[in-house]
């Protein structure tokens, strides 16, 4: 195999992986090369060839998020995008930039600062994250409550098909009705119907003011809670609203930005802090809700925890967050009602038992492979909707070579 | 009563099959009447069991349907198939659940746009999607083509504010896709948003509400020409500011607004007014309004001036809203078009359109949703004279080709319906058909769900 990938590609494009790196391991497979195609027309070649020679492969940027979602089964060959980092279309004064799928997520912000503009998606991957592997995770931050999901920001994008065919989705203007759209099923669907090569993102005004509190010293999580979601009645439409931590152990923050005054006024529309408590607010330097990023992750890399993702009518937060056992550490968007923690596998099944009830979802979205099986790692594993989007992927991705597994 | 129109009498009840000749020439075509088309019945079905037992039926004979909502469409979409029949959804028009708190609804398609925002009111929530139809459009159909509107500029189109659906395939299964939280894992509500009723048939919906804004600062400027007019809206998006809206009408879309009941008080000798509007909390206005303020004066704005009341708002919008109704003044047939260009090319494309009518000699009023780039050319004709409908035709399509030249799209919010069919291979190319295609397969082997819109089934 690796003889016939260095015909295709060139012997500089093909490397077996190293111990330690990203793609050594994919969920308990050893990968057996890891190809780097240098553009769409090469990576159409290989996608033919393997279909051909039933090789199958996962996609990926540079190596970062591989352990999430339903478990890969085995994978051949990763196809790493980092060699695609051209920017074919960048035009600010239209908002509106495409990027090929290696370019990393902090070039595009790096541009769209040059012009006073942002990228309007602030999912918590660091400096690994690509615009390909973003549109593909489909994992928004916690500045969903202002920017909405991936796919909303997400214009259109080119992609290749198993079989070798090229075909575009979307475009490149803000509205466009013409044709299915094609974006909504590829971003967030992992690799698994086709390899994204291009992905074009709306781009907005960064605003004049845009500040972050955090409430420091509530304690337990009851308290915090209350507060917090009490604070989405208030009409303070934050960015983000988030609650991280551990049971015992929590932090409140909010996110505010637009004008100046706005949100200063919003501001003092505040409560003090919690009666009874020396809680207060405090203003970060930098703004965001960083620990989106770092929480749940820390406690995973321990090895004795799975991640869970999650999504409740916020309301319904008020049952669901209390329900979590004193170990997890998770952080919860409470605008948005969506969420992520680290728990013990065994509390699992009683959590998304409760989150089905008040009509949400909680899935196995980290930790060992055994425990993403579809069962777990998708919200409905059977049933006719199951059926349709098995039958979408069979369509597209006939061969199943795919990233196999995360969609089947 | 033929043995069609039994069957599906007992299917749902003879008050809800309309088969005489009479009550079908309502249905023959949308709101785009080029193509007309009268089915061989409809059928006004009350809730999803009874739509999916019709279509499970005609899936049996093997008999085409299409959905319909209020017909208000403007691309054919709605238009009949051949001996096939329309399954309206008006009659299921009840608000299902409201959850204010978490700021979601479920509605059944028939619910009409307004009447959704006006139930919501008490709450201070409304849907955010304005479609100029929408005192009249359902929800249903606002999913079927991916409505926009005039603040679509801020809030999104309605593909933004739909978390679920539920959708009769068409072989009469029925199936929940996504939910009051959204969809989980591969997102096919998003897919059947904008399908224009080729999917299957969609018979409720989770929408997603938006918070009243709290105040309105609604502008009119007055320019000398369209370009300037233009010019003004890339230095208002360069600023940096995002308006709720903002609306260009060139000086025959005044002319005819100004000659109508919807009088809005454009001024009659500018070339071109933008109305711009900015929405939200006091605290956040002046500084976007100084500089919408600022970007017009440069770009050589003749007048600005700001609403003075609710009710002077609710009359700059008036005018914009009638311009359809009030084009019909101008010639027994109106042909809005719904092209798309980049918002930095608004200015050349809104100049080689003008072009491209007075060429033909049509009248043609232009609107458009400027802070999209989405452009409404309305071509006033005389469908009953073949030239006339023709040259309509004709210069629709250079209208289009030119968004498409320009990096745009042939349509913005309007859908494909039968109208663009043929421009949808200039607009991708065939690799991209060929999965659209595989993705119709997969939701309708038989090809009965409004076969013939939106793509080209065949490939040629």
């Amino acid at each position: 195999m690796i003889g016939r990938l260095e015909e295709l590609l060139g012997p500089d494009a093909v490397e077996t992986p190293s111990p330690g790196s990203p793609w050594a391991n994919l969920d308990g497979f050893e990968p057996q090369a890891v190809v780097h195609p240098a553009g769409e027309e090469e990576l159409a070649a290989l996608l033919r060839k393997a279909t051909e020679s039933a090789w199958p492969l996962a996609p990926s940027g540079r190596g970062h998020a591989l352990g999430r979602g339903p478990a890969l089964k085995a994978v051949k060959i990763v196809v790493a995008l980092d060699r695609m980092t051209e920017i074919p279309y960048e035009e600010p004064e239209d908002l509106v930039i495409s990027a090929q799928a290696g370019v990393p997520v902090e070039e595009i912000r790096r541009r769209a600062e040059a012009h006073g503009l942002r990228l309007a998606l602030e999912p918590p991957f660091g400096e690994k994250a690509t615009a390909g592997g973003m549109a593909a995770l489909g994992r928004s931050g916690s500045s969903r409550a202002r920017d909405g999901r991936v796919r909303d920001q997400v214009l259109g994008v080119r992609a290749v098909l198993s079989d070798g065919s090229i075909f575009t989705a979307g475009g490149r203007v803000v509205k466009n009705v013409a044709g299915y759209d094609l974006v909504r099923p590829l971003v967030g669907s992992r690799g698994a119907l086709a390899v994204l090569t291009e992905v074009t993102y709306k781009l907005r005004p960064r605003p004049p003011a845009d500040k972050t509190w955090i409430l420091e010293g509530p304690g337990a999580l009851d308290d915090a809670l209350e507060l917090g979601l009490s604070l989405r009645t208030l009409g303070l439409e934050p960015a983000a609203l988030g609650l991280w931590g551990s049971p015992s152990a929590v932090t409140l923050g909010i996110r505010l930005s637009g004008e100046e005054a706005d949100v200063t006024a919003r501001r003092n529309k505040l409560p003090c802090g919690i009666p009874g408590r020396s809680a207060r607010w405090r203003e970060l330097e930098e703004t965001g809700l960083k620990p989106f990023e770092e929480a749940p992750w820390e406690a995973l890399e321990e090895g004795r925890e799975i991640l869970v993702r999650f999504a409740l009518p916020p309301t319904a937060l008020a049952g669901f967050l209390p329900a979590l056992p004193q170990e997890a550490v998770f952080f919860a968007d409470l605008a948005e009602g969506r969420g992520e923690a680290a728990v013990p596998h065994q509390v699992y099944r009683a959590l998304r038992e409760r989150a089905a009830a008040s009509g949400g979802f909680c899935v196995v979205e980290g930790g060992p492979p055994t425990r993403r099986s579809p069962g777990a790692a998708l919200a409905r594993p059977e049933g006719p909707e199951r059926d349709l989007a098995l039958a979408l992927k069979k369509a597209l991705d006939p061969a199943g070579i795919l990233s196999p597994g995360r969609l089947d | 009563m033929d043995p069609l129109a039994k069957d599906l009498a007992a299917l749902v009840g003879p008050a809800s099959v309309l088969a005489e000749p009479d009550y079908l020439m309502t249905y023959e075509c949308d709101s785009l009447s080029f193509y007309k088309q009268r089915p061989s019945a409809v059928v006004l079905p009350e809730n999803t069991d009874q739509v999916s037992r019709v279509v499970a039926y005609l899936a049996r004979k093997g008999i085409p349907f299409t959905a319909r909502g209020s017909g208000t469409g403007l691309s054919g979409g709605a238009t009949p198939v051949e001996g096939g029949v329309v399954i309206s959804l008006s009659r299921m028009d009840g608000i299902l659940e409201v959850r204010p708190e978490d700021r979601v609804a479920l509605v059944q398609a028939g619910v009409v746009n307004t009447a959704l925002s006006k139930a919501l009111e008490p709450l201070g929530l409304h849907f955010a999607p304005d479609p100029a139809s929408q005192p009249v459009c359902t929800l249903g159909g606002n999913v079927g083509e991916n409505a926009g509107g005039p603040h679509c500029f801020k809030w999104g189109l309605t593909v933004n504010h739909v978390l679920g659906l539920t959708l009769v395939l068409p072989d009469g299964k029925v199936l929940r896709l996504g939910g009051p939280c959204g969809e989980p894992d591969l997102d096919l509500t998003g897919l059947v948003v904008a399908s224009e009723g080729t999917l299957g048939i969609v018979t409720e919906i989770w929408v997603r509400l938006t918070p009243n804004p709290e105040t309105f600062r609604t502008l009119l400027a007055s320019f000398p020409s369209l370009e300037d007019c233009s010019r003004a809206v890339s230095e208002i998006v360069g600023a940096g500011i995002v308006p709720a809206a903002m609306e260009i009408l060139d000086r025959k879309a005044i002319e005819i607004v100004e000659a109508s009941v919807n009088r809005a008080g454009y001024p009659k000798e500018a070339g071109a007014v933008l109305l711009v509007e900015l929405d939200g909390r006091p605290e956040e206005m002046d500084r976007p309004q100084r500089k919408v303020e600022e970007a017009c004066r440069n770009q050589g704005a003749i007048q600005v001036e700001f609403a003075k009341s609710p009710e002077h708002r609710m009359k700059l919008w008036k005018g914009r809203k009638g311009v359809y109704g009030t084009a019909g003044r101008l010639a027994p047939d109106v042909y809005v078009m719904d092209g798309v260009v980049p918002r930095n090319k608004l200015a050349e494309a809104l100049h080689r359109i003008q072009a491209v009518t007075d060429s033909y000699g049509l009248v043609c009023p232009n609107i458009a949703h400027a802070g999209d780039g989405n452009v409404h050319p309305t071509i006033c004709y005389d469908g009953r004279d073949p030239e006339q409908a023709g040259k309509a035709e004709m210069a629709g399509r250079e209208i289009l080709q030119i968004c498409l030249e320009l990096g745009g799209t042939i349509t913005g919010e309007h859908g494909v319906g039968l109208e663009k069919l043929a421009l949808m291979p200039e607009m991708f190319p065939p690799g991209s058909l060929a999965v659209m295609r595989r993705v119709k397969a997969v939701f309708d082997p038989a090809a009965l769900a409004n076969p013939g819109k939106l793509i080209p089934l065949e490939e040629n």
